[in-house]
């Protein structure tokens, strides 16, 4: 240590800091722990969001940014951590979350500059779950909504942003220059094939082919680059996959079959699930002693019984 | 225009206008600025640019705003058929950031220049690039002739 340095040294520098908690987040990423992964950066915004509170003004910038990629990070891993069972691509809410968070994270480590290395680390699951979800179930079609707005509130001054002289994005002594809109009409809602937020898709399982009418489709997403305060959640795989098990021993046999749901299945549910997929996989009664099932029962979105064969499991 | 009822002078020494389509044509009650025209007019205000908004003339002018991947830019007037240049370069470039290389959306502006006492009046819908082949008529030896020309006005000026 030289003469120079004394007990006041102020410590790393905030995007030093940032710097090592993100190569800590990708080596759990490399060792596949991406809850871990998800936590340190849900941990690393709480810990900005307080360091905000108590900043000058000219550090604040800075630490919105740290903010956004450690928003950007917590998406990446929990995407990483939906699409790593195979079976996501089957499963709607898996499929729906996975497009969610592959645009949240694209669009937050977009507007950042990183190495081109860490860019690609981070952007490649991304692009390789849209491509995924475009190859199965096509380009999609979105909704588009249309709204008359009669005022653009400016967020540094309040008055109209047409009138004012503040840029929408640019930061005046450490406050971030937004627009927020005022007295709001919605007017029409479009269905098209190219719109402004790819989040707003219409998935098939929201569709009612024979009466043509779709439901919960998003209209309009509310979608901020810093995220919210509390640094977000650790994705929950439990509400993802159906993870509850219903065991059916058939009377008279050694037969034993498991039927996993998003919630415990009664008799009558469980016994038609069963006969469903037997007959669906065409299974011969030869062919096995023991199946697991997967089934959408207690979904959302398919409470009709449309159930699909999963590897058979000893324990 | 008259329907925007612009008092007398307000236009002097302005180089563009960005109005809701149709400006020209419509009631202005049934007239609308675009949110993507409200943007680029902020940027080009932003660039030090001479210019006037519908909102200028009326603070009660309502925005529309379409969540589609296209741009709506509305009525791009050009009252300085110098400054014609400059528009289009930044236009193009403003643009060109707001794509970001992406091939997803059109752009749909109408286009009008003023030459003498007359308008003319271009509507473009397609894609970005359609647009760049279009105005690159604004010919690169007008551009720097135009750009000269005001920035030898500028000297001029100071001089004094």
């Amino acid at each position: 240590m030289s003469d120079g340095d004394h007990l006041d040294d102020p410590g790393p520098s905030i995007s030093q800091r940032a710097e090592d908690d993100a190569i800590r987040w990708a080596s759990l990423v490399e060792g596949e722990d991406f809850a871990s992964a998800a936590k340190l950066a849900v941990d690393k915004i709480c810990d900005t969001v307080r360091e905000v509170a108590s900043s000058a003004p000219e550090q604040r910038e800075e630490l919105y940014w740290v903010r956004v990629l450690f928003n950007g990070l917590r998406d990446v891993a929990n995407l990483l951590a939906c699409i790593h069972r195979d079976d996501w691509i089957r499963t709607p809410y898996a499929v729906e979350r996975a497009w969610t968070l592959a645009h949240d994270s694209k669009e937050r480590l977009s507007s950042l500059t990183l190495t081109q290395e860490f860019k690609t680390f981070c952007l490649s699951p991304v692009s390789g779950t849209i491509a995924a979800v475009n190859e199965r179930y096509g380009a999609g079609l979105y909704t588009s909504w249309e709204v008359e707005i009669g005022a653009l509130i400016c967020t540094i001054c309040g008055i109209d942003s047409r009138s004012c002289v503040h840029i929408p994005g640019e930061w005046y002594e450490g406050v971030l220059c937004r627009q927020r809109v005022d007295d709001i009409k919605p007017v029409a809602i479009a269905i098209v094939d190219e719109p402004r937020d790819m989040r707003c898709r219409a998935w098939p399982w929201n569709s009612d082919a024979k009466n043509a009418r779709w439901h919960d489709m998003p209209i309009f997403l509310n979608f901020d680059l810093e995220g919210p305060d509390d640094g977000g959640q650790v994705l929950d795989l439990t509400s993802i996959f159906p993870s509850v098990r219903t065991t059916f021993r058939p009377r008279n046999t050694n037969m034993r079959y498991d039927v996993m749901a998003y919630r415990k299945l009664s008799r009558r549910e469980l016994v038609d699930t069963v006969r469903e997929c037997i007959a669906q996989h065409k299974l011969e009664r030869s062919m096995y002693s023991r199946a697991t099932f997967h089934t959408h029962i207690g979904s959302k979105y398919w409470d009709r019984r449309s159930a699909s064969i999963g590897p058979a499991d000893d324990s | 225009m008259d329907k925007l009822a612009i008092p007398d002078g307000a236009l002097d020494g302005v180089d563009f206008l960005v109005l809701p389509q149709n400006a020209d044509t419509d009631p202005i009650d049934k007239l609308r600025e675009t949110s993507d025209g409200v943007d680029f007019a902020k940027h080009l205000r932003s660039q030090g640019k001479s210019l006037r908004t519908a909102y200028d003339f009326n603070s009660e002018m309502k925005v529309f705003d379409r969540r589609a991947a296209d741009v709506w830019l509305g009525a791009l007037w050009i009252l300085n058929e110098v400054a014609a240049p400059v528009l289009v370069g930044t236009l193009l470039l403003w643009l060109n950031s707001k794509f970001q290389g992406s091939k997803r959306g059109d752009v749909h502006l109408e286009l009008l220049v003023k030459s003498g006492s007359k308008f003319g009046k271009m509507k473009f819908d397609g894609p970005m690039n359609c647009l760049e082949k279009l105005l690159a008529g604004f010919d690169k030896s007008k551009v720097s002739r135009g750009l000269q020309r005001g920035s030898s006005d500028n000297a001029t000026e100071s001089n004094q």
